[in-house]
C-alpha cells in the first residue's frame, strides 16, 4: 500500500561548539504536531535515538550468497582440476604447474596494476553505501506527542522489529506550549551522524515545528512530497505487533547486566544450524534461566523475577535483533521482558534516565509461509457497535492516555467492553498499548484509515482457514510433542468433506513435512505455501497452546 | 451523431481500416470525422475540416476525401455488384432450339418425370424467353416438383405475360414449395407498383413497434426495436427476415437491412431453413450479392451436427429420434448437418459451372461476388504442413502447401483449373499445392477463362476492390490479356492500381503504364503517366519511374504535374530529386507558380492520415524557404492564413514557414492567428510558431525577454533549438533585452534539473555566447552559485571565480570553498588559506575541516600541524578534533590533546570527551585517566556514565575495559570514599557479567572489603571447606 507524506523542508540537525538543534519536518498532511523543548538529558537521548536508528535500517533476512564469482574461478580452474583426474597426470602436473607459475605471475602483475583501482572502487561503492543509505529507511518514524510523554516509533525493514522511544516531559527543558498528536516525521540516514554529536555541555532543542509550513520566505525550502510504497505485509506486520502488545503474558523483570550477558552470548557465538531460540525456563521462585540454543548454553539471572506461577518453557526466535539495544544497554536501569508465547512476538522494555526503550519482536525474524498460521494477532475479537466504538475512541481522544478502568468510568462503560473496542483500536493502528504504563494511548499510525480487511491475511488460504477455525470445523486435533518439534493432527471439515491433516514441525517451528488431501495440496505440494486445511490445523493448535498457557 | 458513415478499407501486409463521417457541430455546421486504425483496434479519431462546415461544403469534403482515399489504395467495404443484362445473356440461337424442340409435345412425351424437370430447369437456366408460353401451358400437371421447376424458369425467362399463371399458381399450388416459387416467379414478372403493393401489404402484417420503425426509416431506432425480444410476441423473426427479402425488391432501405441480417443469421434450428429458402431466391433472381454472402457463409460456418447414414438416430431432449424424421418437421429442433452443409457448397460451383459452360453473361457476376468475399485479413496464413499419404505399399510423407483460403471450395474452383497448380480433397472441401503459389503476373490459371474475357469491367473491379492476393493475381493476369479494355481505363484508376497494396495489380499497371509512355509521342500525357508512376507506394516502381526522370531532369522540370507528384511522393528516393527538378524548374517560365498553387490544393485536402506527410512537409517547407521562395512569397497570404487553423500539424507547421517566406511581412498577420500557436503543447507546432514569431519586427521581439525565456526553457528540447537563434540575436541587440533574460537562466541553474540536459544547455549558453553577461552579475550570485545545492549552479559558480582575483572575496567565503565540488576552487581556496592563515587562526579554519573531500582535509591538516605549535592549541579547539565526525581529524586532536593530558593539564578536555560515542576515543580516555582526572571522588562520578558506558561494551573495547578497571581499582585503593563509589559500579557490574570480567570486579570488591571493612559491597566470602586428611 502507498503511503503519501508531504515535508515542509526537511530534518536538519545543526551543530556548533556550544549547542545542537533538532528539528524534525512533520507531515503537512496530518493534523499539526507542535513540541519545541531543550533536551536535559542528552546522552541517554543520544543513546535511545541510536537504538531507534539501528532499529529502522535493521535487516536480518538471510539473504542468497552470491555463487557469480566462484562459479567464475571455478570454470577457470575446471582446466587444472581435470588435469589431476587425466592417466597422464604427472605429466600434465608438471605442464600444469608452469603454467600456473606464470599464470601466478600474470595475476600478481595484474593485482599490482589494478590495486588503486580496485582501491578507488571501493571507496566509490562505500560512498554510494553512504549517500544511499536512506533508502534502508522503509517507512518515516512516526512521532507522538501526549501530554505527558513524546515517543518515538519505527518498524525495521525486515518486517519483524519494533521499536519505541519514549522520553517522559521531565527529560525536557524550557518546554513552551505543545500541540499533541501523531505525525510522521522526515528521517534520513544523515541525521543518525549528526545525532552522535550530541554532548551534554552542549544546549541540545527537539523541535517538531508546525509554523514552518505557514510562513514563506525568500529561502524558502518547498514541500518535498515522498509517496512511498510499502508491501502489505510489512504493515501487518506493524499491526500485528502492536496488536500483540496488549496480549496478557509472562512478565519477567531482568538486571541490565543479564541483557549484556544475552547479548555478550550471541556475539562471541554463531549458530550454524538450528533451532535458533532462546529458551526461557521459568520456575516460581526460581530466578529466570535462559537457554540458548542450540548450544545449550544456560545463562541464569540472578537478580531477576517474574510472573510465571507454575513451571513454563517459552521459546522465543529471532535473537540476534536483541543487539539493537547493546548501546542502551549502559544507560539502562530496569529490563521488562513481555512474553506471549513460545512462537509469538516478545516485548522488550527498557528503562533508563526518564527514558523508555521498546523493542517488539515478532515470532520470527522472517515471516515467511514456512511459519505461516500466526496471523490471527489481527483477529476479530469481542464486537462493540459502532458508536460504543466512538465513544470509546472520543473519551481516549480527550485523555490521550488511559487504562481500560479509566476509560470505562470515564465513557460510563463496562472495562471489558472499552478493552475490546481498544483491542480493536489497536489492530487498526489507531491506538498503541503503553507497556510501561500499562495504558492505551492515543496513536493514529497513518493519516487514512488503514485497510484492515486488506491487511488482515496474507493470502485468501489464511482467510479461509480463519474461517474454518472460527467455524470449529477443525476436528480431532491432537499435538504430538517430539525430540525436536512437534506433530499436528487434525480433520478439518471443509464443506462436508473432511480432510485429514498432518505437520510436522521442527525446533524452530517451521513447517518441514506435511501432508493433506485437497486438490491444492496435490498438485503444488509445499511450493506455494500450505493449504488452508493445514493453516487451520496450524491455527487451531496454536490457539489451543495459547490457551493452556493462560490456564 | 456520425451520419453517412463510409468504411473504406486497404488490405495487404498493413491493413488499415478507415471510416469517414459526418457529425454535426454545435454551431449548426458539420465536421467531417475520419477514423482509422488497424483491423482489431481502436480507431482514433480526427477531425478533417478545421472548423465546421455548412452540409453542402462537407459532403463535398468528404467526397473528395473518400476519392483521395481509394486513390491511396482503399477500397470501400461494400461493392454494389452489377445486375445482369438479360438482352445479353450469350445463349446461341441453336441452344434455344434444342431446348425449345425438347419441349414441343412429341419429344416432351417421350422424356421421364425427372428429364422434365431437368429440362424446364435448364431453360430457366439460360433465360429462353420464347419457352414461356410452352412452359405455361404445362403447368398444373399435378407433378409438385415439375411445378416448381416451372415457376422457377418462368419467373427467370422474365416473360411479363406469364405474371397471371404465376400468380394463380402462387395461390392455387399444390404444395408450399410451389406455392413459395409462384410467389417468387409473380414478383420477378410483376411491375414495380405492384411490387411495392405487395410490400406495403407484407409491412402492414408486421409487429407494430418494427411497422412504426420501419415507417420512420430511421436505421438506429429500426436496430433498436429489431433487438427488442417484446418486438417478436407472436412472429417468427425468420418468417420476418423472408417477407423482408420481398420488400426489398420495392423498397431500398430493406436491402441493406436484408444483408445486415443474413450476415449474422444463425444457422441453427429455426432459422436455417430461413437462410436456405433465400439462398435458392437469390440464385432464382440472380441475385449475386445475397447468393455470394450465403454462398460464403455456407463455406465458413462449420455444420451444427454430423449425419452419417440413413436412419441414424440423435437424443434430444431426453429421447432418441430419427434424423430424417426430425429434419422434414416443421418445428424440426435439427438443421445444418454436414450434409447439407457440403450440398450447398457444391450447388454454388455447381450454379456457376453449369452457368459458364453454357456461356451464360450470369456467370461474370456471379462469380465475381463470390470473389469479392474473400479476405486475406480474415484467413489463416499460409502455411507447409507435413501429411502421410498412402502410396499403396506404405505412407509416404508429403509436404503441401496450405495457402490462404485453401479450404474455401469455390475460391479454388474459380481460380484455379483442374489439373493445375492446386489439387482438392473428395469433396473439394480441402485444396493444397505443392509449393507457394505465385503472386506474379504469368500465364493465367483460372478455369473458364473466355467467360471472364467478355467482362473485363468485373476484372478491373476486381483489381480495384477485392481484398485477397490470389484474387488480385488473377485479375491482374486477365487484365494483361485486355490491351483494348485498358487503353480506355482513366489516369484516376491507373493512380488507383499502381497504389494498390498487391505487387501484383501494381505490377501489372506499371507494365501497362511503361509500355503506353514508351510508345507515347505526346509529351504531355507521358509525363502525367509518369507523374502517376513517381507517386506509386511500391519501390520498384518509383525506382524505374526515377530511371526516367533523371535520364532528362531539365526536360521534365517543365511540367508542373510532375514537379507537384515528385514533391508529394511518398518514397523519400523520389523526393529527394525534388529539389534538382525545383531548381531546373525555375528557369521554366510559369512552372513554379503553378507548382506552388498545386501544392496550395493539396495542403487543403491534407489530413493527419495521409501518409509520409510529415516528411513531404518537411521537404515542402525548405522548398518555400529556398528554391521556391520568389513563386512562394506571392501565393494568396489569406491561404496561408487558413492553413494555420488545420488539422494536421506538419500542415500548420509548413504554413508558418511559409508566411515566413512570404513576401507580405509577418508583422500583418493578425496577433489572434498566431497565438493560440505559441501556447500549443505540440512542439513541432511550438517550435515552428517561434520561428514565425521570429520574423516579427524587432522593436516587437525586445519587450517579450519573459515570453522568449519561457521558450528557451521549455522541456521540449525542439522548441528550445529553435528559439535559441532569435534569443542570442535579440540578446546582442539590446542590453537591456539581455538583462531581462539572465535571471531566467540563472534561476534554471540554481533549481534541481528536472528536464534532462537543460541545465547544460544555460551553462552552455551562459558560459559562451552569453558569457559576457554572466561575468557581469553581480559577485552576491557568484557567491550564491558557489554555494548553491545544485551541481551546474557550482559549475557555474566555479567558472565565474575564475574572473575573480583572490583578494576580492572575503576569507569566510574562502574557507566555506574548502568544501566545493570542484577541484580547482577547493585547490585555490586551500592555497588561500595558506596564504592567510595568519589573518584567519585556528578558528577561523576549522569549519574548513567538516569536508568531505579527503584532499581538502589531508591539505587542512598538514597546514594545521606545520603553523600551529602544539602549545598554542587551546583546549576548545582540541575538544573540537577531537570530537571530529572524521577520523584523521580526530587523530590530529587525539595526538595533540594526547600530550597535554600526560602532562596533567587540560583535564577538562577529557572530561569532554569522555562523552564521545565512538570506541576510539573511549580508549583514548581510558589511556590519559590516571594523568588526568583528579584525585577526588567527584570526578569519578562526573565520569560514571562514561565507566559504565565502556564497561559494558559489549565483546569489544578490551583494552579500554582494562585501562579503566585498573584505574578504578587504583583509586578505590586510594582512599575510602572513591572505593565507595567503585564499590557500587562494581556491584552493579560484577553479579551478573560475564565470566570474562567477573573475576576482576570480583578482585577489586575483595580488595575493597579488605581494606574497608565498613563499605557495603555485597561480596559474601565463605571460607573453603577443609579437607580433613586422614
Amino acid at each position: 500500500m502507498e503511503f503519501q507524506y508531504r515535508y515542509y523542508g526537511e530534518s536538519r540537525v545543526s551543530n556548533d561548539a556550544s549547542s545542537t538543534g533538532i528539528s524534525f519536518a512533520p507531515d503537512t498532511l496530518r493534523k499539526p504536531v507542535h513540541f519545541v523543548a531543550d533536551i536535559n538529558r542528552h546522552l541517554p537521548f543520544r543513546e535511545a535515538i541510536s537504538a531507534l536508528h539501528d532499529v529502522v535500517v535493521s535487516d536480518l533476512r538471510t539473504r542468497q550468497r552470491d555463487h557469480s564469482e566462484y562459479q567464475a574461478w571455478l570454470q577457470s580452474q575446471e582446466g587444472a582440476l581435470l588435469a589431476e583426474f587425466m592417466e597422464r597426470a604427472g605429466e600434465l602436473q608438471g605442464q600444469a604447474k608452469a603454467v600456473q607459475a606464470q599464470l601466478g605471475e600474470v595475476q600478481r602483475r595484474k593485482q599490482a596494476m589494478l590495486a588503486p583501482f580496485w582501491k578507488a572502487r571501493q571507496r566509490y561503492f562505500d560512498h554510494i553505501y553512504a549517500s544511499d543509505r536512506s533508502l534502508w529507511i522503509m517507512l518515516d518514524p512516526v512521532i507522538t506527542v501526549h501530554p505527558d510523554r513524546v515517543f518515538f516509533e519505527c518498524f525495521s525493514r525486515d518486517e519483524s522489529t519494533y521499536a519505541s522511544v519514549s522520553c517522559s516531559h521531565e527529560a525536557f527543558d524550557h518546554r513552551g506550549e505543545f500541540a499533541c498528536g501523531t505525525t510522521n516525521i522526515d528521517y534520513s540516514a544523515a541525521l543518525y551522524d549528526e545525532f552522535q554529536k550530541i554532548r551534554d555541555y552542549k544546549t541540545t532543542r527537539l523541535a517538531v515545528a508546525a509554523e514552518g509550513f505557514t510562513v514563506q520566505t525568500g529561502d524558502d525550502p518547498g514541500f518535498v512530497e515522498h509517496k512511498i510504497d510499502v508491501p502489505d505485509s510489512w504493515v501487518r506486520g506493524f499491526l500485528q505487533v502492536s496488536a500483540a502488545m496488549a496480549q496478557p503474558g509472562h512478565r519477567l523483570h531482568l538486571h541490565p547486566m543479564d541483557l549484556h550477558n544475552f547479548c555478550l552470548l550471541l556475539r562471541r557465538r554463531k549458530e550454524k544450524a538450528g533451532p535458533r531460540a532462546i529458551r526461557f525456563e521459568l520456575e516460581p521462585g526460581k530466578p529466570v534461566r535462559a537457554v540458548f540454543e542450540p548450544w545449550g548454553v544456560e545463562v541464569v539471572c540472578p537478580r531477576s523475577s517474574h510472573t510465571a506461577t507454575e513451571p513454563q518453557t517459552i521459546r522465543v526466535w529471532g535473537r540476534r535483533r536483541l543487539l539493537t539495544l547493546e548501546r542502551f544497554i549502559a544507560l539502562a536501569q530496569t529490563v521488562e521482558v513481555h512474553l506471549l508465547g513460545t512462537g509469538l512476538p516478545s516485548f522488550w522494555v527498557v528503562e533508563g534516565s526518564g527514558l523508555r526503550f521498546t523493542l517488539g519482536l515478532s515470532g520470527w525474524t522472517a515471516n515467511d509461509w514456512s511459519r505461516a498460521g500466526q496471523f490471527d494477532l489481527l483477529g476479530p475479537r469481542k464486537h462493540a457497535d459502532a458508536l460504543t466504538r466512538e465513544k470509546v475512541y472520543q473519551t481516549l481522544a480527550q485523555h490521550w492516555k488511559l487504562t481500560p478502568t479509566e476509560l470505562g468510568a470515564a465513557a460510563g462503560l463496562d472495562p471489558q467492553v472499552a478493552e475490546s473496542c481498544l483491542l480493536l483500536f489497536a489492530e487498526a493502528g489507531r491506538v498503541v498499548y503503553d507497556l510501561g504504563d500499562r495504558a492505551y494511548r492515543l496513536r493514529e499510525l497513518s493519516r487514512e484509515p488503514l485497510p484492515l480487511d486488506q491487511l488482515r491475511y496474507g493470502n485468501e488460504r489464511e482467510e479461509r482457514a480463519a474461517g474454518m477455525v472460527a467455524a470449529g470445523q477443525v476436528g480431532k486435533l491432537a499435538i504430538q510433542a517430539q525430540a525436536a518439534g512437534r506433530v499436528i493432527e487434525a480433520l478439518v471439515d471443509d464443506a462436508g468433506r473432511k480432510r485429514p491433516v498432518r505437520l510436522v514441525l521442527d525446533g524452530d517451528e517451521r513447517l518441514v513435512e506435511a501432508s493433506c488431501q485437497c486438490d491444492y495440496f496435490v498438485r503444488n505440494r509445499l511450493y506455494k505455501g500450505p493449504c488452508e486445511h493445514m493453516l487451520a490445523a496450524r491455527l487451531a493448535a496454536g490457539r489451543q497452546r495459547a490457551g493452556q498457557a493462560t490456564q | 451523431m456520425a451520419m453517412g458513415a463510409i468504411a473504406l478499407f486497404r488490405p495487404g501486409a498493413e491493413p488499415l481500416r478507415l471510416t469517414l463521417a459526418l457529425s454535426p457541430a454545435d454551431d449548426g455546421g458539420y465536421w467531417v470525422v475520419l477514423s482509422q486504425g488497424a483491423p482489431g483496434e481502436a480507431l482514433v479519431a480526427l477531425h478533417k475540416n478545421n472548423s465546421p462546415l455548412p452540409l453542402a461544403a462537407a459532403q463535398a469534403l468528404l467526397e473528395r476525401t473518400v476519392a483521395a482515399k481509394l486513390d491511396d489504395g482503399f477500397v470501400g467495404l461494400e461493392s454494389a455488384v452489377p445486375a445482369v443484362d438479360a438482352s445479353a445473356l450469350g445463349v446461341t440461337a441453336a441452344q434455344q432450339a434444342g431446348l425449345l424442340s425438347r419441349l414441343e409435345h412429341g419429344q416432351w412425351r417421350l422424356l421421364a418425370a425427372r428429364q422434365r424437370s431437368r429440362l424446364v430447369w435448364r431453360v430457366g437456366e439460360l433465360r429462353v424467353a420464347a419457352a414461356v408460353p410452352r412452359l405455361v401451358e404445362l403447368l398444373a400437371t399435378g407433378d409438385a416438383m415439375l411445378d416448381y421447376c416451372l415457376a422457377w424458369a418462368i419467373g427467370r425467362c422474365g416473360d411479363a405475360g406469364a405474371k397471371e399463371a404465376m400468380a394463380g399458381l402462387s395461390r392455387r399450388g399444390g404444395s408450399e414449395m410451389v406455392k413459395r416459387m409462384a410467389l417468387l416467379a409473380w414478383l420477378q414478372l410483376a411491375s414495380a407498383d405492384e411490387r411495392a403493393a405487395h410490400a406495403a401489404r407484407l409491412v402492414g402484417d408486421w409487429p407494430l413497434p418494427l411497422r412504426e420503425a420501419w415507417q420512420a426509416g430511421e436505421p438506429a431506432q429500426l436496430a433498436r426495436v429489431l433487438a427488442d425480444a417484446d418486438t417478436w410476441q407472436r412472429h417468427k423473426r425468420a418468417e420476418w427476415l423472408e417477407q423482408l427479402d420481398q420488400v426489398a425488391l420495392a423498397q431500398p432501405l430493406a436491402r441493406q437491412l436484408l444483408l445486415d441480417e443474413l450476415a449474422q443469421l444463425p444457422f441453427a434450428a429455426g432459422s436455417f431453413r430461413t437462410a436456405r429458402r433465400l439462398y435458392k431466391a437469390a440464385e432464382f433472381r440472380g441475385d449475386a450479392t445475397v447468393w455470394a454472402l450465403l454462398q460464403r457463409r455456407f463455406e465458413q460456418t462449420g455444420a451444427a451436427f454430423h449425419h452419417a447414414y440413413e436412419g441414424q438416430g440423435r437424443y434430444l431432449d431426453g429421447r432418441w429420434v430419427r434424423i430424417s424424421d426430425e429434419l422434414v418437421r416443421q418445428d424440426s429442433r435439427l438443421a445444418y448437418s454436414q450434409r447439407t452443409r457440403r450440398y450447398l457448397v457444391q450447388r454454388g460451383w455447381r450454379t456457376l459451372r453449369r452457368l459458364g459452360s453454357a456461356g451464360s453473361a450470369e456467370f461474370p457476376p456471379l462469380a465475381f461476388a463470390a470473389l469479392l468475399q474473400y479476405d486475406d485479413a480474415a484467413a489463416k496464413p499460409d502455411m507447409e504442413v507435413s501429411r502421410s499419404v498412402w502410396d499403396g505399399r506404405r505412407y509416404q510423407t508429403r509436404r503441401e502447401y496450405h495457402y490462404r483460403h485453401h479450404d474455401a471450395t469455390l475460391f479454388n474452383r474459380l481460380l484455379f483449373r483442374p489439373g493445375g497448380l492446386v489439387r482438392g480433397n473428395r469433396h473439394a472441401s480441402s485444396w493444397a499445392a505443392d509449393q507457394a503459389l505465385p503472386v506474379t503476373l504469368g500465364a493465367r490459371l483460372e478455369p473458364l477463362a473466355e467467360r471472364w474475357d467478355q467482362r473485363p469491367d468485373l476484372l478491373l473491379r476486381l483489381a480495384l476492390e477485392s481484398r485477397a492476393e490470389q484474387v488480385q493475381c488473377f485479375a491482374a493476369r486477365a487484365l494483361a490479356g485486355q490491351p483494348a479494355y485498358c487503353a480506355g481505363i482513366s489516369d484516376t484508376l491507373w493512380r488507383r492500381l499502381l497504389n494498390s497494396p498487391f505487387t501484383a495489380t501494381a505490377q501489372f499497371a506499371y507494365d501497362y503504364l511503361f509500355q503506353r509512355i514508351a510508345a507515347e509521342p505526346d509529351r504531355e500525357r507521358r509525363e502525367a503517366w509518369l507523374a502517376l508512376l513517381v507517386g506509386s507506394r511500391h519501390p520498384a516502381i518509383c525506382d524505374a519511374a526515377l530511371a526516367l526522370l533523371e535520364a532528362d531532369p531539365a526536360g521534365h522540370a517543365s511540367s508542373p504535374t510532375l514537379v507537384t507528384a515528385v514533391l508529394l511522393a511518398r518514397t523519400a528516393r523520389v523526393r529527394k530529386l525534388s529539389r534538382l527538378l525545383c531548381q531546373a524548374a525555375l528557369a521554366m517560365p510559369g512552372v513554379a507558380e503553378a507548382t506552388v498553387q498545386r501544392l496550395l490544393d493539396w495542403l487543403d485536402d491534407a489530413d493527419p492520415a495521409t501518409e509520409a506527410l510529415e516528411p513531404i512537409c518537411d521537404n515542402l517547407a525548405w522548398l518555400v524557404s529556398n528554391t521556391f521562395r520568389p513563386a512562394a512569397g506571392k501565393v494568396d497570404h489569406g491561404r496561408l492564413q487558413g492553413l494555420l487553423q488545420h488539422a494536421a500539424v506538419p500542415v500548420v507547421c509548413l504554413a508558418m514557414d511559409w508566411l515566413i517566406a512570404h513576401e507580405q511581412p509577418v508583422s500583418s498577420l493578425p496577433p489572434a492567428s498566431y497565438r493560440p500557436l505559441l501556447q500549443s503543447e505540440d512542439e513541432r507546432v511550438l517550435a515552428a510558431a517561434i520561428r514565425l514569431l521570429g520574423a516579427l519586427p524587432e522593436p516587437v521581439l525586445l519587450t517579450q525577454a519573459e515570453l522568449i525565456a519561457r521558450f528557451a526553457l521549455c522541456p521540449a528540447a525542439t522548441v528550445r533549438q529553435a528559439v535559441q537563434p532569435l534569443m542570442l540575436r535579440l540578446a546582442g541587440l539590446d542590453a537591456a533585452f539581455l538583462a531581462g533574460l539572465m535571471p531566467s537562466l540563472l534561476d534554471v541553474v540554481f533549481r534541481a534539473e528536472t528536464i534532462v540536459g537543460l541545465q547544460d544547455e544555460v551553462l552552455a549558453l551562459l558560459t559562451g555566447p552569453l558569457a559576457q553577461a554572466s561575468r557581469e552579475q553581480p559577485y552576491d550570485t557568484t557567491q550564491r552559485l558557489l554555494e548553491a545545492r545544485s551541481r551546474a549552479a557550482q559549475r557555474l559558480g566555479s567558472w565565474l571565480l575564475d574572473g575573480y582575483s583572490d583578494a576580492e572575496l572575503p576569507l569566510s567565503l574562502w574557507v566555506r570553498l574548502t568544501r566545493h565540488e570542484t577541484l580547482a576552487v577547493r585547490q585555490r581556496a586551500l592555497a588561500m588559506m595558506a596564504a592567510n592563515f595568519a589573518a584567519l587562526g585556528v578558528d577561523g579554519l576549522l569549519p574548513a575541516l567538516a569536508n568531505r573531500w579527503d584532499d581538502a582535509r589531508g591539505a587542512l591538516i598538514a597546514c594545521l600541524q606545520a603553523r600551529v605549535a602544539a602549545a598554542d592549541w587551546q583546549m576548545a579547539q582540541l575538544i573540537q578534533l577531537c570530537d571530529h565526525e572524521h577520523a584523521d581529524v580526530q587523530a590530529l586532536g587525539c595526538a595533540l590533546l594526547g600530550g597535554r593530558l600526560a602532562q596533567g593539564s587540560d583535564t577538562e578536555a577529557l572530561m569532554a570527551l569522555a562523552q564521545h560515542p565512538s570506541l576510539k576515543v573511549q580508549r583514548f580516555v581510558a589511556d590519559y585517566l590516571q594523568h588526568a582526572v583528579a584525585d577526588d571522588v567527584a570526578s569519578l562520578v562526573r565520569l560514571r556514565p562514561y565507566f559504565l558506558t565502556v564497561l559494558a561494551q559489549v565483546n569489544r573495547g578490551r583494552a579500554a575495559k582494562t585501562a579503566v578497571l585498573d584505574f578504578l581499582r587504583q583509586r578505590a585503593a586510594a582512599s575510602e570514599p572513591a572505593a565507595r563509589e567503585v564499590a557500587t559500579l562494581f556491584e552493579h557490574l560484577a553479579v551478573t557479567v560475564a565470566l570474562t570480567d567477573r573475576a576482576q570486579y570480583i578482585a577489586g570488591l575483595y580488595d575493597i572489603r579488605r581494606r574497608y571493612p565498613a563499605i557495603a559491597t555485597g561480596l559474601a566470602v565463605h571460607a573453603a571447606a577443609v579437607r580433613e586428611v586422614a
